[in-house]
C-alpha cells in the first residue's frame, strides 16, 4: 500500500512530464475533463486532476464532478502515474477501473502512451 | 464525488438489440426454420431467447463486479486466470472479425439484389473501405442515432411481419410441433446467432443513469428480439417457402420482393444496412480497441499500438482488422461458406457464455466477499443450467457443418501455441525496455510499501 503522499508526489510527476509534452497540449486543447483519482485503501487520500484548454492541474481532495473517475489500490495508482506499470496491465485483470466513456478511456490510455512512450 | 452520466433505458435496450441485429442473423433465421418442422421456428428462438436470458443474469453479475470495456476479458481472467482469458478472447475476436467478413458479403448480395449492373464484389469492398475509414476518423456512434436505427429495424421487421402473416390465406402450418427433439436443439443452437452481442452493452454501465439500468436493458433487448425474430422467421417461411430461404444469401430480400414488390425489397435493404452499420461499427470498434489494448499490454507486438496522432484511434489495429475481415469476405464471396461462419459464431459465442457463467460460480468461491452490486439468481444453479444448456448448444452449432469444428480447433491450437511460446518473449521484451527506462522513473524502490514516508521530487 502506497501513502496519500506517495501518490501525490506521482500525480504531479504525472503532471509534470504532461506540461513537458508539448504536443499534449495541443491534442487535449479542447478535451477538457476532470479526473477523479481515486484509490480503494486510503481514506481522505482522493485527488482532481484537471484538464482545461490543454493544460493539466493537480488538487487535492474529490471534485464535486468529474467525467473520469480512475479507481484502484493506492499500490496500483502510484506505480500507474509514476509509469512504472502500463495501465492496461491492471485494467485487463481488473485491479484498474476506469469510470468513464470508452472514447475517454482510450484518451487517458493515449496520453500514458505519449508520456512514456509504450 | 459525481460521476456525469447521461444515458437512458431507451438506449440501453436500442444498443443491446441493435448490435445483436444483423443481416447475416436473417441467414440464421432461415437455417433454423430448415431444423424444425412446420412453422414452429419462433419455438426455436424463444428457447434461443430464454436461455440467451439466463447468459444475461451472469453478465449482469460479473459486469456490476467488473464494470470493464474489456469485459470477457477481465471476466475470464478473475475466473480463470490470464491464459485461458486470452486464448478465449482472441478466438472470440477471429471469430467476430470473420463473421463480419461474412457479414459485409451478405449486405453486398442485398445490394447487388436490387442493383444488379454492379458485381457485390465492388459493394463488399466499398462497403469495408467505409467501416475503416470510419473506425479511423474515430466518428462514435451517438445514442440517439443507435435509438433511430434499432427502433426503426424493430418497427419496420414488426410492420413487415405482420402484413406478411396477416394476409388472407395465411395459415400457419403446425406451429407447435417442432418434429424431433434433436431438430429443435439444433434450430435453437444457431438461434444462439440471433442474439450475438447483445452483452456488448456492458461497456455502457459507466455512462448510464442507474446502474442496474444494464441488466434490465439487456433483459428488456432479449425479449425484443425474440418477439421480432420469431415473427420475422415464420413471416418468412409461410411467405417464401423453406426450400427457397434455405438456398439464398438475402433471405430478406426475397421476403420483402414476395410481400410487397421491389418496393418491400428496397425497404427490406434499408432494413438490412440499418441492421449492418451499427454490428460494422461496434464490431470494428471493439476488434481494434482489442488489439490495441493487446498491444499495450505486451501480448501483440507493438505496432499495433500505434495510434492515429489527429484522430487517436489505433491506426495499425483498425487497418490490421480490414485486412482480416477482406480475407474473410473474399473468402466467402468465393467458397460461399456463409453458413459455415454463422455456425462459428454460434458457437464460438455458447462457448463464451459456457465460460462466463462458470466464472460466476467460480467467483462467489474465490472472492466471496466482493462487491457485486448485481447478483445472477439462484447461484450455482442457474449459472450451471446456463453452462451446460449452452454447452449442448455449442456442440449443436458444430455439429451444423462438419469444417466447424475443424476450423475452431485449429484456431484455438494456433492461438494457444501463441499465448505459451510467443507472449511470454514479447513480455520480456517489454519489461527489459522498462527495466531500461528505469532511470528516468523516480520511485524508488525501497520507497514502496506500507509507512513509505513523503517523498521529495528528484
Amino acid at each position: 500500500m502506497a501513502t496519500a503522499q506517495e501518490l501525490y508526489d506521482a500525480l504531479r510527476d504525472f503532471a509534470e512530464r504532461y506540461a513537458a509534452e508539448p504536443r499534449l497540449k495541443v491534442m487535449n486543447r479542447d478535451w477538457n475533463r476532470v479526473i477523479h483519482v481515486a484509490p480503494t485503501d486510503l481514506e481522505d487520500a482522493d485527488f482532481t486532476l484537471t484538464l482545461k484548454d490543454g493544460v493539466l492541474t493537480l488538487q487535492r481532495g474529490a471534485p464535486q464532478a468529474a467525467q473520469l473517475v480512475v479507481r484502484a489500490d493506492s499500490e496500483t495508482l502510484t506505480d500507474l502515474f509514476y509509469g512504472d506499470i502500463s495501465p492496461t496491465e491492471p485494467y485487463m485483470d481488473g485491479r484498474l477501473r476506469v469510470e468513464a466513456s470508452e472514447e475517454d478511456t482510450m484518451r487517458l490510455d493515449v496520453i500514458t502512451l505519449m508520456i512514456w512512450g509504450e | 464525488m459525481d460521476l456525469k452520466r447521461a444515458l437512458t433505458l431507451r438506449t440501453v435496450v436500442s444498443t443491446s438489440a441493435g448490435l445483436t441485429f444483423a443481416t447475416s442473423t436473417f441467414i440464421a433465421a432461415a437455417q433454423m426454420a430448415q431444423s424444425v418442422a412446420g412453422d414452429s421456428a419462433w419455438l426455436a428462438v424463444l428457447l434461443a431467447g430464454l436461455l440467451a436470458l439466463t447468459a444475461a443474469a451472469s453478465f449482469a453479475e460479473m459486469n456490476g463486479m467488473y464494470p470493464s470495456a474489456a469485459a470477457i476479458r477481465v471476466y475470464l481472467h478473475r475466473g480463470f486466470g490470464e491464459r485461458l482469458s486470452l486464448i478465449v478472447s482472441f478466438l472470440y475476436i477471429g471469430v467476430i472479425v470473420a463473421v463480419l467478413g461474412a457479414e459485409a458479403f451478405i449486405l453486398s448480395q442485398a445490394i447487388e439484389f436490387l442493383v444488379p449492373a454492379v458485381p457485390s464484389i465492388v459493394w463488399n469492398v466499398a462497403l469495408l473501405l467505409i467501416v475503416t475509414l470510419v473506425n479511423l476518423r474515430g466518428v462514435e456512434t451517438a445514442g440517439r442515432f443507435q435509438d433511430v436505427v434499432t427502433y426503426g429495424v424493430v418497427a419496420s421487421l414488426l410492420v413487415l411481419s405482420v402484413a406478411a402473416l396477416t394476409r388472407p390465406g395465411v395459415e400457419l402450418v403446425r406451429p407447435f410441433s417442432p418434429g424431433s427433439f434433436t431438430g429443435l436443439l439444433n434450430a435453437a443452437a444457431l438461434g444462439v446467432f440471433l442474439f450475438i452481442g447483445f452483452e456488448w452493452v456492458t461497456p455502457l454501465s459507466e455512462e448510464v443513469t442507474q446502474a442496474r439500468l444494464v441488466p434490465v436493458g439487456m433483459a428488456i433487448a432479449i425479449g425484443l428480439l425474440c418477439l421480432v425474430y420469431a415473427l420475422v422467421t415464420v413471416a418468412m417461411t409461410t411467405t417464401v417457402g423453406k426450400g427457397a430461404l434455405a438456398g439464398s444469401p438475402v433471405p430478406q430480400m426475397l421476403f420483402g420482393q414476395r410481400l410487397l414488390g421491389v418496393g418491400g425489397a428496397a425497404w427490406m435493404l434499408a432494413v438490412s444496412l440499418g441492421a449492418s452499420a451499427t454490428t460494422f461499427n461496434a464490431g470494428f470498434t471493439a476488434g481494434s480497441r482489442f488489439l490495441y489494448a493487446a498491444a499495450r499490454e505486451a501480448v501483440l507486438p507493438k505496432w499495433f499500438a500505434r495510434v492515429n496522432p489527429r484522430f487517436l484511434t489505433p491506426q495499425n489495429a483498425v487497418l490490421a482488422l480490414s485486412l482480416v475481415t477482406l480475407a474473410s469476405t473474399v473468402a466467402v464471396y468465393f467458397t460461399r461458406k456463409y453458413v459455415l461462419l454463422v455456425d462459428l459464431g454460434a458457437a464460438m459465442e455458447s462457448i463464451v457464455y459456457v465460460l462466463v457463467a462458470l466464472a460466476v460460480i467460480r467467483l462467489r468461491r474465490l472472492e466471496p466477499d466482493a462487491p457485486r452490486p448485481v447478483r445472477a439468481p439462484f447461484v450455482p444453479w442457474l449459472p450451471a443450467f446456463t453452462a451446460a444448456a449452452f454447452a449442448v448448444l455449442a456442440l449443436g452449432a458444430l455439429a451444423d457443418d462438419p469444417w466447424a469444428p475443424v476450423v475452431l480447433a485449429a484456431g484455438a491450437a494456433g492461438i494457444a501455441a501463441y499465448v505459451a511460446r510467443v507472449v511470454p518473449k514479447l513480455r520480456a521484451q517489454a519489461q527489459a525496455e522498462r527495466a531500461a527506462r528505469v532511470g528516468r522513473r523516480r520511485r524508488p524502490a525501497s520507497g514502496r510499501g506500507e509507512g513509505a514516508g513523503p517523498q521529495e521530487d528528484g
